[in-house]
């Protein structure tokens, strides 16, 4: 599987003050087609950083980020402007701070590089919210949402372009253990729809579960914490019993 | 004051859990008991000795005798089940007692150890991570094996496991980040110390991860 996104030793500071703050130190990673990719971190260390620069909307101090075989860091504002629209995605928790429709709002991404009419816009729009369950939400605005559906309106937003790569920041976070699974079952049909990566940040690391690789990110730097990229269906046997009795595993391992 | 309890599962509870599941010959009680808890290292003997202990303790009775011990049957009685119902619905009343082994190192150690203690923090932080990526596969391998036995709902014990694999997870992550956090301090204090120089060139020698000084001092503040 050839890699969609790689981000190579890239470092960022911000100035606070006089003096340098580092965010990102020499940090790597790659997420391919098909590919859930999760960094775990408390929150304010730096991981929306990373994520904005892996999606090319912040330039590193150094290092390099490639979407396939185009290197973002060497693209201008422009193309890289077009690129979020067309390629990349990226959702999160945060309204559009507007009092839009949910369906303006999901249909925002459609805005960006091309220019498309409302009606097909919203039409769009519309289908990513059907597909992703809530399609009653279209004329509500997003303060009136619940948290749940904010999630799921989140992830329509993050489809309705329809990108390679769909960067979630924190949107799947504090919902709960039977409201993650349902969410990360979600995101991986999603995934698999679209065929696209997918590189998300989360706080919790129960929630990193949902990915195939998991980061945990420290004063500015990754360390893998697992990688179950490549586990087979061959290896399923460790739960005989859920296989057997159709997800009853009252018996596990009799 | 009530007494202080450390929340753990016993042996005991967990063989009666089992027996309360179903009847079950001493072999398989064995079994189940590893594969329900692969991570609990309960010695070779525990079903054994919390079998006869049951026993006595009328909790447990023999259901049909093997030709062999280990094929013998046991089964719970009403009143092992009712115990087994209560543990599982009483609340822990006080939280448990905290009796963690690094506290207790970190509370006798002198300077001479502090090299030590970085290199054994490490590798069990190294430990927690292997078992949150154990945990991370047998999460996927369940919600694969779900999706694939899709069609009809999923029974309660499914489900059950598929957030206890979650619980277990956020245990493991939150180790890895709060050794990761004792780890660094304990770096930063033996960068600070009077001969320091010998002593983080030694953590680095080890192969401990340090935190870049540029970033290390900005997350100081």
């Amino acid at each position: 599987m050839g890699e969609l996104l790689s981000v190579r030793r890239v470092s960022k500071s911000f100035i606070r003050g006089d003096r340098p703050l580092p965010v990102l130190v020499d940090v790597s990673l790659e997420v391919a087609a098909g590919e859930i990719v999760a960094i775990v971190g408390s929150r304010d260390s730096g991981k929306t950083t990373l994520l904005r620069v892996a999606a090319g909307m912040e330039r590193p101090d150094w290092g390099e980020v490639w979407l396939g075989d185009r290197e973002l860091t060497r693209c201008s504002d422009s193309r890289r402007a077009r690129l979020l629209g067309q390629e990349i995605a990226w959702t999160d928790r945060e309204g559009s701070g507007m009092r839009v429709q949910v369906r303006d709002f999901v249909g925002l991404p459609l805005t960006m590089g091309r220019s498309r009419g409302r009606r097909e816009m919203r039409a769009l729009a519309q289908t990513a919210l059907e597909r992703v369950g809530v399609p009653g939400c279209a004329e509500q605005r997003w303060e009136d949402l619940s948290n749940w559906e904010r999630v799921l309106v989140g992830l329509a937003r993050g489809i309705v372009a329809r990108p390679r790569l769909l960067v979630i920041d924190d949107l799947l976070d504090a919902l709960g253990l039977i409201r993650t699974q349902e969410a990360g079952d979600l995101l991986r049909a999603l995934v698999a729809e679209l065929g696209c990566g997918v590189l998300m940040s989360v706080a919790d690391p129960a929630v990193g579960l949902v990915a195939d690789r998991v980061w945990s990110f420290r004063r500015g730097g990754l360390e893998l914490l697992s990688d179950q990229a490549h586990v087979t269906d061959a290896e399923i046997i460790d739960f005989p019993a859920v296989a057997r009795r159709g997800g009853d595993s009252r018996g596990l391992g009799s | 004051m009530p007494t202080p309890r450390t929340g753990d599962l016993s042996a005991s509870l967990a063989v009666l859990g089992l027996l309360v599941e179903r009847p079950d010959t001493v072999a398989g009680v064995r079994i189940r008991l590893e594969q329900r808890f692969p991570d609990a290292h309960w010695g070779r003997t525990a079903v054994d000795n919390n079998l006869a202990s049951l026993v006595r303790q009328r909790h447990v009775q023999l259901a049909r005798e093997g030709h062999r011990p280990t094929l013998s049957s046991y089964a719970a009685t009403a009143a092992g089940v009712a115990h087994f119902r209560k543990w599982i619905r009483e609340s822990v009343a006080v939280p448990p007692v905290l009796r963690d082994g690094l506290q207790g190192k970190l509370s006798f150690s002198t300077q001479d150890d502090l090299l030590a203690l970085i290199e054994t923090i490490r590798r069990e932080k190294q430990a927690y991570r292997e078992r949150y990526a154990t945990a991370h596969r047998r999460s996927l391998q369940m919600r694969r094996l779900q999706h694939r036995s899709a069609g009809g709902e999923l029974g309660y014990d499914a489900l059950v496991r598929g957030v206890m694999v979650a619980d277990e997870a956020k245990l493991w992550g939150l180790n890895v980040d709060r050794l990761g956090e004792l780890l660094e301090a304990l770096e930063r204090l033996a960068e600070g110390l009077p001969g320091s120089g010998s002593a983080s060139a030694s953590a680095r020698g080890a192969g401990l991860r340090v935190a870049p000084r540029a970033v290390r001092r900005a997350a100081d503040g």
